[in-house]
């Protein structure tokens, strides 16, 4: 293999604990999605990673699944984000009290 | 590929990741992405996974994180919303990825069985097409349109409703 497996899952951890710590500190619903997708790109790198070092195709049908459910998931979400800017000007999160819409 | 390629794209998308999260403005953080997500794809090449590379640009950059930015521009997001500095969130950010990091030192310290087979046509169109459409894992293709499905009948439920609220007001 061209890198050692471990400096490719090594980058997959850093990608995800900067997705992670994004997570909890960005405050409107457009970037904390945004760093959700930073973390799913960081699996599929661990996937395809490991996929490559056994010699196994199975990393690559599961990082496809994976971009598939990400599409699927960020539809919807970014509809929930278009739904919630109806009613009020901002998407910050911490905006967001009421339970009724 | 050389290896130094490898490093030249883990850098970029290190760099551009770290932009993402630190960087005021919503557009210039999907941007950002948009940067990260290319150099993945380069790194998904340099590993020999020429589909998923190409995956990747197409679908997951050219369609998920262009419908981020449509999105975006639509609603007019375009306020700037830096991070935020409240110690809170910086120490539960900070709490949630050490357990993290102290793992994965302890995991990739000891050394890795590397098998490298160096398999005919990995990672090209014509072997995932193999494994999919009707190979051995012809159940995942089937399972993801369920998924797309359910997704676009939730899109429409969400978008129908919208109207039909205006409509009554």
């Amino acid at each position: 293999m061209i890198v050692p497996v471990t400096e490719v899952i090594g980058l997959s951890l850093i990608l995800f604990t900067i997705g992670l710590v994004g997570l909890f500190i960005r405050r409107d619903a457009i970037t904390v999605f945004l760093c959700v997708e930073i973390m799913l790109n960081a699996a599929n790198v661990a996937f395809v990673g490991f996929s490559r070092a056994s010699g196994d195709m199975f990393g690559h049908v599961a990082a496809l699944t994976v971009i598939a459910v990400a599409a699927a998931e960020a539809a919807v979400g970014l509809a929930l984000v278009i739904r919630l800017h109806d009613g009020r000007e901002s998407i910050h999160l911490e905006d967001l009290r009421e339970l009724k819409g | 590929m050389t290896a130094w390629l490898f490093y030249v794209f883990a850098a970029i998308a290190v760099i551009f990741s770290l932009a993402v999260i630190l960087l005021r403005n919503p557009v210039t953080s999907a941007f950002s992405l948009v940067v990260s997500f290319f150099a993945v794809a380069g790194i998904y090449v340099v590993l020999n996974a020429t589909f998923l590379a190409s995956i990747q640009v197409l679908v997951y950059t050219g369609a998920i994180l262009v419908l981020f930015l449509y999105v975006t521009m639509l609603l007019g997001l375009r306020h700037e919303s830096p991070p935020s500095r409240a110690v809170k969130a910086l120490q539960v950010g900070a709490l949630a990825a050490l357990p993290l990091i102290v793992g994965a030192a302890v995991g990739l310290l000891r050394p890795f069985p590397d098998a490298g087979k160096d398999v005919k046509n990995f990672g090209s169109p014509l072997e995932v097409a193999d494994l999919l459409l009707g190979g051995t894992w012809g159940f995942v293709f089937e399972a993801i349109s369920l998924i797309l499905l359910a997704a676009i009948v939730g899109v429409v439920l969400l978008s129908v409703q919208k109207k039909s609220r205006k409509e009554g007001t």
